[in-house]
């Protein structure tokens, strides 16, 4: 998972409480129904609609809710790569009952759902790029998704096109209880947003409020962290890297590896502090040390037993190179 | 120096037709002051489908003769991966090898078509634990209408390897500003010759490196050239400082 769910990554930051605040906000806003659906859209696109559905939806999930976040915008769907998970099936192959290798196939909506490393928190993802997603949200089978994710799910955030440039997210805001319209500061054009307005009452849409994104923050006034994080959707690369560093080495799919890996280290640990004095400072430097050449070691041997090749035997037409090489010059 | 991106092996793809071309390759490369190259022949299914255990075989028997002929050079085996969704597969079933055997994954895209998918394939072997190397990015039409792509597949975990040659133009034009607005952006991580033939790239290097320096200076030369590589050598990682945002059109 990225960086960029700051909610969950920081849950302290001043961020994160902004994004609970709406959470509340919203939460009493709408009364009646057990289930809560969002849509959030914008007038045109990098507004920050898919930072902030995210984090909302999160903040859902954080507060108990069984939350479900739908990737609606089919055209460049972005919380796959957000929460990292793979794109297809998705939204798109539900509704045009197209599987992801093309074929015709009665695809349930549900099972394109899948579960995010948020606890509580699932991803329905937008699935493949279809020619027509207005045509497609269009047909009776999103109402019946409605319906059944509904059913199961206590929070349904959609994260929508931007309503000015497509009709996709006006054709959903219809069929969910509220709206929310992200803008960005010094970005959003305040007679698109009335425009943006004006679409979505037309076709009977509530709109819950606006959220204003990317507000300049004095860097005085607050910390360091509620600058960076308020004002870039796009976390820092590099410290996304030494996250990713420092996890990747312990990551692997495979359990029993990690079985594996656990023993040695804690084999080859006691063995050292036991062999080493004590008293010598560098002794942690020293284990340290001696648990990354442990760990590279077991790395490669897994990577040489799980990438082993079947065949032994040139092929016949390596060996006919073999043959040509070993006459040259001879 | 060392090449990360060659066509090295004889009639195993389009590059060397034949052993004698190899070595005429191989001579040129160590005078240009090559010491290590990665023999990254295509591996394209249905196209060229030479495995590990085949390529390994071939480089073996080319490193006896290297040695009888005293030349100063290793070649390690790799492959330039054509981007499907079978890509990570192939690569689990040890039929298409990695970079020196380490966890650096060298593959290339159609240069003119678009696909599609490259987010998930760059997903699927960062979840191996590899890291994936997109060979060329300058070259494909894709980046030169958009280089911010190229931005972005570095932001989801690949890294990129640049031609050369693009920086003489041997790519066209547009490959050439491509590549520099990669190289501005700080984006670029490797240098690879991509070299088919003999009497082609590796006997340019002076010029090439010429146009390099003035461009980017010696220190980031020596690092695209010979410090970046040898972690690939080495199977280590290195710390990867952050791109620039590209200005100008967004998709």
């Amino acid at each position: 998972m990225r960086k960029e769910i700051i909610t969950q990554s920081d849950p302290k930051s001043p961020i994160s409480e902004v994004f609970r605040a709406l959470r509340t906000n919203i939460q009493f806003m709408n009364k009646a129904s057990d289930c809560q659906t969002i849509l959030t859209t914008s007038t045109v696109q990098a507004e920050g609609k898919s930072w902030i559905s995210a984090n909302l939806a999160t903040a859902f999930a954080q507060s108990g809710s069984k939350t479900l976040i739908i990737d609606a915008d089919m055209r460049k769907p972005r919380q796959h790569k957000i929460f990292q998970m793979n794109n297809v099936p998705g939204l798109s192959n539900y509704l045009s009952e197209i599987n992801d290798l093309g074929r015709r196939q009665k695809i349930d909506g549900m099972n394109c759902v899948k579960q995010t490393e948020v606890e509580n928190l699932y991803l329905l993802p937008s699935g493949n790029i279809p020619p027509n997603p207005s045509e497609l949200l269009m047909s009776d089978k999103i109402i019946e998704l409605i319906d059944e994710v509904t059913k199961n799910f206590d929070v349904v955030i959609f994260d929508g096109a931007p309503c000015l440039l497509v009709t996709d997210s006006t054709i959903i805001s219809r069929l969910v209880d509220s709206t929310i319209l992200v803008t960005s500061y010094k970005y959003t054009k305040i007679d698109d947003l009335k425009e943006a307005k004006k679409r979505i009452k037309r076709v009977g849409g509530n709109i819950a409020g606006v959220v204003l994104n990317r507000v300049e923050i004095s860097n005085k006034k607050y910390e360091e962290k509620y600058y960076y994080a308020s004002t870039s959707n796009t976390p820092s690369l590099q410290t996304e890297r030494r996250v990713r560093k420092t996890n990747r080495n312990y990551e692997d799919n495979d359990s029993e590896n990690d079985e594996k890996i656990k023993n040695v280290f804690e084999k080859n640990s006691k063995e050292e502090i036991h062999g080493i004095k004590k008293q010598d400072t560098k002794v942690d430097e020293y284990i340290n040390e001696k648990i990354k050449d442990t760990q590279r070691q077991i790395q490669d041997e897994i990577r040489s037993t799980k990438f082993k090749s079947k065949v032994e035997v040139p092929s016949d037409k390596a060996k006919e190179i073999l043959d040509s090489i070993k006459k040259y010059k001879d | 120096m060392i090449d990360t991106h060659s066509h090295i092996l004889p009639s195993v793809d389009d590059g060397a037709k034949d052993i004698v071309e190899t070595f005429r390759i191989l001579n040129e490369a160590c005078d240009a002051g090559f010491t290590d190259i990665f023999a990254t022949s295509h591996y394209i299914e249905g196209e060229y489908e030479f495995n590990k255990t085949d390529r390994k075989y071939i480089i073996d028997a080319i490193m006896q003769k290297v040695n009888d002929e005293g030349l100063n050079i290793n070649i390690h085996i790799g492959a330039e991966g054509y981007i499907s969704n079978d890509l990570p597969d192939l690569i689990k079933e040890g039929v298409v090898p990695t970079l020196g055997e380490s966890r650096y994954v060298l593959f290339e895209l159609p240069l003119r078509a678009k696909v599609m998918y490259t987010d998930e394939v760059i997903l699927k072997l960062t979840k191996m634990n590899l890291i994936p190397v997109i060979a060329h990015p300058e070259r494909y039409e894709l980046i030169q209408d958009d280089p911010g792509i190229a931005i972005d597949w570095i932001e989801a975990g690949a890294l990129l390897q640049c031609n050369y040659a693009s920086i003489i133009g041997r790519y066209g034009n547009t490959a050439k500003e491509t590549l520099y607005k990669l190289l501005d952006a700080n984006a670029v991580h490797f240098l690879g010759t991509d070299n088919h033939r003999a009497g082609s790239i590796y006997t340019r290097m002076d010029e090439i490196k010429k146009e390099f320096r003035k461009r980017i200076g010696r220190d980031k030369l020596y690092e695209l050239s010979e410090l970046n590589p040898r972690c690939i050598l080495n199977n280590e990682e290195f710390e990867i400082e952050m791109p620039k945002r590209i200005k100008g059109k967004r998709r």
